[in-house]
């Protein structure tokens, strides 16, 4: 993922706290209603979202806290989640298919489609993630503008 | 949008301005300006809403008129199944049936077993059928209006069936012109109807070119006369019940899935919609195949043109339903039959009516929302609606569109009136 | 003071309404980037003194009853905020001078607050 992104056109940024299930999904659908009064297109708008409320219910479900900053481009809308909490100490299984953290309850409680971090790569256009055992987890992705 | 082509409409002779309906509406439709309400209608579900929060008359249904009974050679009242909770737990339906025929229809027509038809259709599609999953139901037009307005990416997940009330509207019209030797054009099909959103879906459908209705009459107008018919004895003869106790449960939320063997379903009423259809394009609910959902808070039966009170309506219908026991099942090869002959299906696509984003691309859109963001805290938030828009967020969005000014509102104006008479005081001293 | 000798005086450019400068009297100025803030608190005929160029600029000046716009730090508005004052009849200016520095020079050479508080 290039580190020289241009200056974004717009930033949102919103805290999340960990364990505020109540609050659970705010953030993603707030991010989806400025997309819809910019009109972004539909589809687009769907993956971003679906990338965005699983990062945001693992960060209420494994983390702290941790903040969803929300970035505009001419040509991609981008997502960086940064959280302080226990982080993921073995990615390579974390992006396995299948494989969840996520317990029952969590699921039947609407909680995360259950598919984990392999569903926010399939969703987005690029999509990259680094932890710190101990002190927390970045997830950085991105979907494309037509 | 003329008022006489909306089932609802704001008579400005009786609007107060007292921002009721403005602050009641979901998808915040509706702006006070110039003295009096206007909903905008491209941003309208039909929800009635606004229908049921006002209360000078200002807000109002439009119904079709009994008098328009009259242009028909032959008529037919087809009573939602909500009709049947209205009065009591011992008018059984048969008996309202035959009491709307002494009010003016020639005949009355029982869509019970339509209802429990498409709930079989929609369980046979549910095994059979393609996805996205999960598929919502379309028997609240609000609801599939509130798809097509803010949650277009959601068109694909709406159940491609028609109603049972247009379904029912379809197969009379043909069978009764035949039967009776008359033009399709000269029977007359009313629905009777718990609520405007009905009422729209009439005049302007969805899924469909035209309704197979001619109109339809309020429960809450038809009441009283059929009060007074049901004070006289009916004919022995009227009195077999032939009611599907299932199709009847269709008056409340659940009805329909009750009615149904799949039962990885879900019933969402109020605002829960909203919640469940913004989690629902990101992939959440997944593991549900069926989604029945009202914009009403208790389905049907809480319409806002109904007369019985909910929770009587509810004992009702769970009375009634009890009475009628055990129903044999329609047959399910027929039903699986007839929905692979697309017997039951919607005859158009749902159309998106998406909502005008901020700008005509997106810089511009981007230039709007930072205004949009930068006039936020200048507002006192306290969410009045005194300025005519719902709530601050929104009168900074139609700042922004230029459709209103900042100036708009009664706080601002307040601070700046008693800056002027501290002035003016002054200068007096 | 003149406009049109406010004009001299902060070296201004003028965007708009060059030819009626000379006939504005300005009495007094108030100046604010928050246009709440100008409705609460300016008064009629004023100056405003901003450094927001949106055309929100233009309608709180129309509704406020302000006389004309100073835009300071060399910050220039868009065409839909000059039209907007054209069809308002409100005369627009710039001054390379930060806003503090601006309302400095104005505030010596005379002008009042034209505010409640």
């Amino acid at each position: 993922m290039p580190t020289d992104v241009a200056e974004p056109l717009l930033v949102e940024r919103f805290p999340i706290r960990g364990g505020d299930y109540e609050h659970g999904g705010e953030a993603a659908t707030r991010i989806k209603a400025i997309m819809r009064q910019l009109g972004v297109d539909p589809e687009i708008m769907r993956r971003l979202s679906i990338a965005n409320f699983e990062a945001e219910m693992n960060l209420v479900m494994y983390a702290d806290e941790g903040c969803m900053e929300f970035q505009v481009h001419a040509d991609a809308v981008r997502v960086v989640v940064a959280d302080r909490g226990p982080g993921i100490p073995d990615i390579e299984l974390a992006m396995q298919e299948g494989w969840s953290t996520a317990t029952p309850e969590m699921r039947a409680r609407g909680f995360g489609a259950g598919l984990g971090l392999p569903n926010m790569k399939r969703s987005s256009d690029e999509f990259e993630i680094s932890s710190t055992v101990g002190a927390g987890t970045t997830v950085r992705y991105a979907v494309y503008l037509a | 949008m003329t008022p006489t082509a909306k089932g609802h409409f704001i008579e400005p002779a009786n609007c107060i301005a007292c921002m009721a309906c403005t602050r009641a509406c979901p998808t915040r439709a509706i702006r006070v300006r110039d003295g009096h309400a206007r909903i905008r209608y491209e941003l309208c579900i039909d929800c009635g809403a606004c229908v049921r929060a006002c209360q000078y008359g200002a807000a109002r249904a439009a119904t079709t008129p009994p008098s328009h009974l009259d242009r028909f050679e032959y008529t037919v009242a087809v009573p939602s199944m909500t009709l049947y909770a209205q009065f009591g737990r011992d008018v059984v339906p048969s008996r309202i049936l035959h009491a709307l025929t002494q009010v003016g229809f020639d005949s009355a027509y029982d869509i019970s077993w339509t209802c429990e038809m498409l709930a079989g259709a929609t369980d046979a599609y549910v095994n059979e059928g393609r996805g996205p999953w999960p598929k919502i139901s379309v028997t609240c037009p609000a609801v599939v209006r509130l798809v097509q307005v803010r949650y277009p990416g959601l068109i694909p997940n709406l159940l491609p069936i028609e109603t049972p009330r247009e379904v029912a509207g379809r197969l009379l019209r043909r069978r009764l012109s035949a039967e009776l030797g008359l033009a399709p054009g000269a029977i007359g099909i009313f629905f009777i109807t718990p609520c405007t959103a009905i009422m729209d879906s009439i005049l302007s459908p969805v899924g469909l070119q035209q309704s197979y209705f001619d109109g339809a009459l309020s429960i809450a107008e038809i009441y009283g006369p059929l009060l007074r018919a049901l004070e006289v004895a009916p004919p022995a003869d009227t009195l077999v019940d032939e009611i599907s106790p299932r199709g009847l449960l269709w008056a409340m939320a659940g009805g329909e899935t009750a009615g149904m063997r799949n039962s990885n379903t879900m019933t969402v009423k109020g605002p829960d919609v909203q919640y469940v259809f913004d989690r629902l394009e990101a992939g959440t609910f997944q593991s549900v195949d069926f989604i029945e959902a009202y914009i009403c808070p208790d389905g049907c039966i809480s319409g806002g043109l109904t007369v019985e009170r909910r929770c009587a309506a509810q004992r009702n219908v769970q009375h009634i339903a009890k009475g009628l026991g055990a129903s044999p099942a329609v047959g399910e090869e027929r039903i699986r039959r007839l929905l692979r002959e697309d017997f039951f299906a919607t005859e158009e696509e749902f159309k998106a009516r998406p909502v005008q984003p901020l700008g005509r691309d997106l810089r511009e859109a981007v230039a709007r929302q930072k205004e949009l963001e930068a006039l936020l805290p200048q507002l006192p938030g306290k969410n009045c609606a005194a300025c005519g828009a719902p709530d601050c967020a929104t009168l900074a969005e139609d700042v922004v569109r230029g459709e209103a000014s900042l100036a708009d509102c009664v706080f601002l104006k307040i601070e700046r009136l008693e800056g002027d008479l501290r002035a003016q005081e002054g200068r007096v001293s | 003071m003149r406009l049109s000798e406010i004009a001299d005086l902060l070296e201004c450019e003028v965007l708009l309404g060059a030819e009626r400068l000379g006939a504005i009297e300005v009495q007094a100025c108030f100046a604010a980037d928050l246009m709440s803030d100008v409705l609460r608190y300016s008064r009629s005929g004023a100056l405003l003194i901003t450094g927001l160029t949106s055309v929100q600029s233009i309608h709180t000046a129309d509704v406020a009853a302000l006389t004309a716009i100073l835009f300071v730090s060399d910050k220039t508005p868009g065409q839909a905020t000059v039209d907007l004052a054209r069809e308002k009849d409100i005369p627009l200016l710039t001054t390379s001078r930060g806003m503090f520095d601006a309302c400095g020079v104005l505030y010596r050479a005379g002008l009042a607050m034209a505010a409640d508080v």
